[in-house]
């Protein structure tokens, strides 16, 4: 397998877990306080496209089973009420939002941040990795969150940080042909934030 | 023992989290600002430190926190 798409593939894998994650939460009721019918179909449409992404293409590492087991052990971690359910699964969208392929925003689109020098983007994907971490230390500290719940998200965070040491080992190879995979997960993953941001605004 | 997803419920609000993804906005909107210009191998490497201090610090939050049973 090409070492380029292979490497895509792993930050498909970990988004498909997660949107994966988070359309299992909404089938089992878990988001029917912030999300409707409608939504829930984007938000399976997104599982679905980013699950064929992943498929047929021999991927075989271990970033999707990490993260998919990072966020049942934080559903798991008690029997969790509805809304806290739907906390937390905004919680594992945010930590989506720090992977490399997530570097988007309402302001600058998508298109503008694919046209960027690939050092470019890894570097907004690093700096946006920092940014959220930071947060949830900040969060942690001030005692908005649990140790445990942080703790899932460092799980998430560390695989994410992998993804990026190896985007960086990359550097200097042609990325052409994985970069129209990442350019798919961008459109559906703005669709996502465009959603939050106006369901915030309601 | 407290319910960590009964403090998420509590006090991180949907708001909260959305004010994250403003910075994160703030971040994409500085790239492209920055536009085609590289980006030199010492800056690309005080990134990756930062984020290595972002990371270190949580740990450190995380042990804090366990030693004060939250």
């Amino acid at each position: 397998m090409n070492i380029v798409t292979d490497h895509i593939q792993k930050i498909l894998g970990v988004l498909a877990a997660i949107s994966g994650a988070v359309v299992s939460f909404a089938a089992a009721g878990g988001l029917n306080e912030i999300v409707a019918a409608r939504e829930l179909q984007i938000l399976g449409l997104i599982n679905v496209i980013l699950g064929a992404a992943t498929a047929g293409s021999g991927f075989a590492n271990t970033a999707k089973l990490k993260a998919a087991q990072a966020i049942e052990t934080a559903i798991r971690s008690s029997p969790p009420t509805q809304a806290g359910f739907s906390k937390i699964a905004l919680l594992c969208i945010l930590a989506a939002l720090s992977l490399p392929v997530l570097t988007i925003s309402g302001c600058a689109t998508a298109q503008q941040i694919q046209e960027l020098p690939f050092e470019r983007r890894l570097q907004l994907a690093v700096d946006t990795h920092a940014e959220v971490t930071r947060q949830v230390t900040a969060a942690l500290d001030a005692q908005q969150i649990s140790s445990k719940v942080a703790m899932d998200y460092l799980e998430l965070a560390e695989g994410s940080r992998k993804v990026l040491d190896e985007a960086r080992a990359l550097q200097g190879v042609d990325l052409s042909s994985a970069d129209a995979q990442l350019r798919l997960a961008n459109d559906l993953l703005l669709r996502l934030r465009a959603y939050l941001i106006a369901r915030e605004s309601k | 023992m407290t319910d960590p997803l009964k403090v998420v419920n509590d006090v991180l609000t949907v708001s909260q989290l959305l004010q994250v993804s403003m910075r994160l906005q703030q971040l994409a909107s500085a790239a492209v600002a920055a536009g085609q210009t590289g980006v030199p191998v010492e800056e690309l490497a005080a990134s990756f430190a930062y984020d290595d201090q972002a990371t270190a610090a949580l740990r450190a939050a995380i042990e804090r926190a366990r030693a004060e049973g939250r």
